[in-house]
């Protein structure tokens, strides 16, 4: 019953690096650009819902969409003002001005909130399970739930719709794409909003889910989401769900062992050099 | 401000200089985007700090080993990059912060969260160096470094690393060897950086996890970034401007973090090549400047 | 044994055969043309010949020396030097540079390649005078208009001082004029003893300066010898007027 119970963590940690993943390997898998930023727009849209929570409503539901607006347009704004303008430049150029993006963004919460952590004191009225063998918390179960109705979402997108196709011929050849009439601007932009309105709403689920929001939270996690991103072999949505969730299963369970006396965090970075070294396209990759 | 207070600021601008010039080589030369700068710097001042409390070395007998204990580890640790392209290295680097943190952190033999303190002042004939000397002594090291440097830049080896920087298919077919080169960068650079590590271990007496953390290799690359990658007067400049900068404009320094990030995005976006870096407008000007001060000279003394 | 030897060498992509069974002998001091349509299977040959691939199947000799497996820049320096069909500069370096790059490998094996490269120089730029580049030595490769960085292409080719050089069709996107240039550079190199292989689209270009031509098409060689043998041959007349592959098929 242990395990059961430990599978629950897992799938809610799993949940919110699937999550952040998504929109780093879409992004990548269109541009090429490995968007370090990313990390800024998570925790950006755990900040926003912080405001609206403390200032506004303490209605969660609220609190979640702003955020996850707030992320999105930060997102495309990211792409807009900034990466298209370099996406021709060496790879390099790209890259350093992500990461400068990202460390000033950092510093931006830290100046405008402070240092400390805030605790997030949305309420939400949501059921809870309590079986003999395990419990789920009405938050667990709600990041379960959210996640998965994300992720269908996102699989009708992908699937079923023009802007699916759209993605998937940029993703094949960004010129080729706009020489047989996609819209790239459009396409790419869409992509940023989406992935970053996903990264927002990890960002809203685990503020909520540990009841506190800092300046720092994003870098961890965004370097797990890289990890996960790696792991699913770079730009493929799949991958990353199904890597995500295996990545918080192993540090969840060896976590839990009792010789395990080694930094959790330190896991995903061990199985990042782990798969580069033997396997540089990605468990999941598709070559 | 005292002359004491100039002399620390001095200090630290000339251990930074070293580390820039060391990430030059790396990133610089072989383009080798390194976010883990920190964790080379960390790993050679740590290495000083048990040196010297736990094996009682002297500062002198100490640094040959922490040269070669930071070498080795940066050849290790080199080794995924042979495997791996270019963004993707990048994330190992990022993970380096995080690793070499937590084993500083988690094990105590590096004496954990507390760090390891009391770490002797280095002597010379048997003289402990004072402010004064320490200064005098990084800037040795600074020479040597630049020094050094400029050599290195005028041998194949920084040909070679430029060539494969830019294009490993053609470096290839130039006869280099890319995967021997990729680890010379990351031996000579981490090597460099083990001796900015003993410089400040020994100067500030004490190391603990967080000095070497993520913040600070962005720092450093910012400072390259800042100057201009690939030159060793944009290194040299890029470490003065941005350690110097928010001692003289003291409200700078809380927004330390929010500069290095800024100064990252903006110059790769505006001038790519740093403010002295090659092309760069700053560089171009004050050659055309130069130019145009010599002929005067030239045509003014017949 | 012949300078260079291939023995049923093969590549294939996934299902799509790319190179297939070619034996190509290169002979000492020849200008050697392979020609064929595009999709023949050109550059695969100098890609495994150089070593950027790995043959499925077959061996590759070089002066009585098995090569096929060897890395690249093992391959370069035994003697081997090619140039790109798209152009490679290091764009931000010197032109002198560049040529620097190619010659540094001989020097530093011999020294290490911790050596100031300065009494380099003079050979660069003897190299790039031969080229017609020496008044362009110092601005950096990118800056060059593609006819020239052709030849920059060819110059660290030269500066390799190969034995045998692979010229990935070195004639495309140039001007006619600028074909009469490097079919006289061609012959300057060819009188230096190196042997050229050189893979090109334009007929009359390789019909003019190739004493042996092998033709490929859908991988495999369907004709080879002298360029007046070869342009009468039915086989490289149909493959390249493409008047249908049924006859081949049957």
């Amino acid at each position: 019953m242990d395990f059961l119970q430990q599978l629950v963590f897992a799938l809610v940690l799993g949940s919110s690096y699937a999550l952040i993943a998504i929109g780093l390997t879409m992004v990548y898998g269109i541009l090429k650009v490995l968007h370090v930023a990313h990390a800024g727009i998570y925790t950006l849209g755990a900040y926003m819902a912080l405001l609206v929570v403390t200032h506004l409503t303490r209605n969660f539901w609220v609190a979640l969409l702003l955020g996850m607006v707030a992320a999105g347009l930060a997102g495309v704004l990211i792409y807009r003002g900034v990466y298209y303008y370099i996406l021709r430049r060496p790879r390099i150029v790209p890259l350093i001005v992500s990461i400068g993006i990202f460390t000033a963004m950092n510093e931006l919460f830290r100046l405008l909130f402070g240092p400390y952590q805030h605790a997030f004191p949305a309420v939400l009225r949501f059921p809870m399970v309590i079986t003999p063998y395990f419990l789920i918390t009405q938050k667990q179960l709600l990041i379960i739930v959210l996640t998965t109705f994300f992720l269908l979402m996102l699989y009708l997108v992908l699937n079923k719709t023009r802007v699916g196709l759209a993605w998937q011929a940029c993703s094949q050849d960004l010129s080729m794409a706009g020489a047989v009439g996609v819209p790239v601007d459009w396409a790419v932009a869409l992509n940023f909003l989406l992935g970053s309105a996903l990264a927002g709403a990890a960002g809203v689920l685990m503020a909520f889910y540990r009841n506190m929001v800092y300046p720092t939270m994003g870098n961890v996690v965004a370097y797990k989401a890289f990890v996960v991103v790696v792991l699913g072999g770079f730009g493929s949505v799949r991958g990353s769900v199904i890597a995500g969730m295996l990545l918080a299963l192993v540090e969840t369970f060896l976590g839990s062992l009792e010789w395990f006396n080694f930094p959790r965090d330190a896991i995903a970075f061990l199985l990042l050099i782990l798969v580069l070294m033997f396997r540089p396209k990605g468990l999941f990759g598709r070559l | 401000m005292t002359l004491g207070y100039l002399l620390t600021v001095g200090t630290f601008t000339g251990i930074f200089m070293i580390l820039t010039l060391s990430l030059n080589i790396l990133t610089g030369y072989a383009k080798q985007v390194s976010l883990g700068h920190a964790a080379f710097f960390g790993i050679g001042a740590y290495a000083a700090a048990i040196l010297a409390t736990k094996f009682g070395l002297s500062f002198w007998a100490a640094l040959p080993c922490v040269v070669a204990v930071t070498t080795v580890v940066g050849i290790f640790l080199g080794l995924p990059s042979l495997r791996v392209s270019h963004d993707f290295l990048v994330l190992s680097t990022i993970g380096l912060n995080f690793i070499v943190g937590s084993v500083f952190k988690y094990f105590s033999f590096f004496g954990g969260s507390m760090g390891i303190v009391d770490i002797p002042t280095p002597t010379f004939f048997g003289k402990a160096f004072g402010t004064v000397g320490y200064f005098g002594l990084t800037f040795a090291f600074v020479t040597l470094a630049v020094l050094t440097s400029i050599y290195f830049s005028r041998t194949w080896g920084r040909l070679a690393m430029e060539a494969f920087g830019e294009d490993e298919t053609a470096a290839k077919a130039m006869g280099i060897n890319v995967a021997k080169f990729k680890i010379y960068a990351f031996a000579i650079s981490s090597a460099y950086a083990g001796i900015a590590g003993a410089l400040w271990a020994h100067y500030v007496g004490s190391v603990f996890p967080e000095n070497f953390g993520f913040d600070r290799s962005i720092d450093i690359l910012a400072m390259l970034v800042l100057g201009g990658l690939g030159t060793i007067r944009g290194a040299v400049f890029g470490a003065l401007l941005l350690q110097v900068l928010p001692e003289a404009l003291r409200f700078i320094q809380d927004y330390r973090m929010l500069v290095s990030g800024a100064v990252l995005a903006l110059m790769m976006v505006f001038q790519p090549m740093g403010l002295l870096g090659k092309g760069s407008f700053l560089y171009l000007r004050s050659l055309g400047i130069l130019r145009h001060f010599r002929r005067g000279v030239a045509s003014g003394a017949p | 044994m012949e300078l260079l030897e291939t023995e049923g060498l093969t590549k294939d992509f996934g299902g799509l055969r790319a190179v297939d069974h070619v034996d190509l002998v290169v002979r000492r001091g020849e200008i050697h043309g392979v020609i064929g349509p595009n999709g023949a299977g050109k550059t695969t040959l100098f890609n495994l010949i150089t070593g950027y691939l790995r043959p499925t199947y077959g061996a590759i000799h070089f002066k009585e020396r098995r090569i096929d497996g060897l890395p690249t820049h093992r391959i370069v320096t035994l003697g081997i030097a090619r140039t790109f069909q798209i152009v490679r500069p290091f764009t931000e370096l010197s032109v002198l540079e560049n040529v620097l790059v190619a010659w540094g490998h001989r020097y530093y094996r011999k020294t290490g390649p911790f050596r100031p490269y300065a009494n380099a120089r003079r050979r660069a730029r003897e190299i790039l005078e031969s080229v017609g580049l020496a008044d362009r030595a110092d601005i950096p490769a990118g800056t060059l208009p593609i006819g020239l960085q052709r030849r920059l292409e060819i110059a660290r080719a030269m500066a390799l001082e190969p034995e045998l050089m692979l010229l990935d069709e070195p004639a495309a996107g140039l001007t006619e004029e600028e074909i009469g240039g490097l079919k006289e550079l061609v012959g300057r190199i060819v009188a230096t003893g190196v042997t050229v292989v050189l893979v090109e689209h334009r007929m009359s270009f390789v019909m003019d300066i190739c004493e042996v031509i092998t033709v490929l098409d859908h991988g495999r060689v369907i004709a080879e010898g002298a360029p007046e043998e070869v342009a009468h041959d039915p086989a490289v007349i149909e493959a390249y007027l493409g008047t249908g592959s049924v006859n081949a098929a049957g």
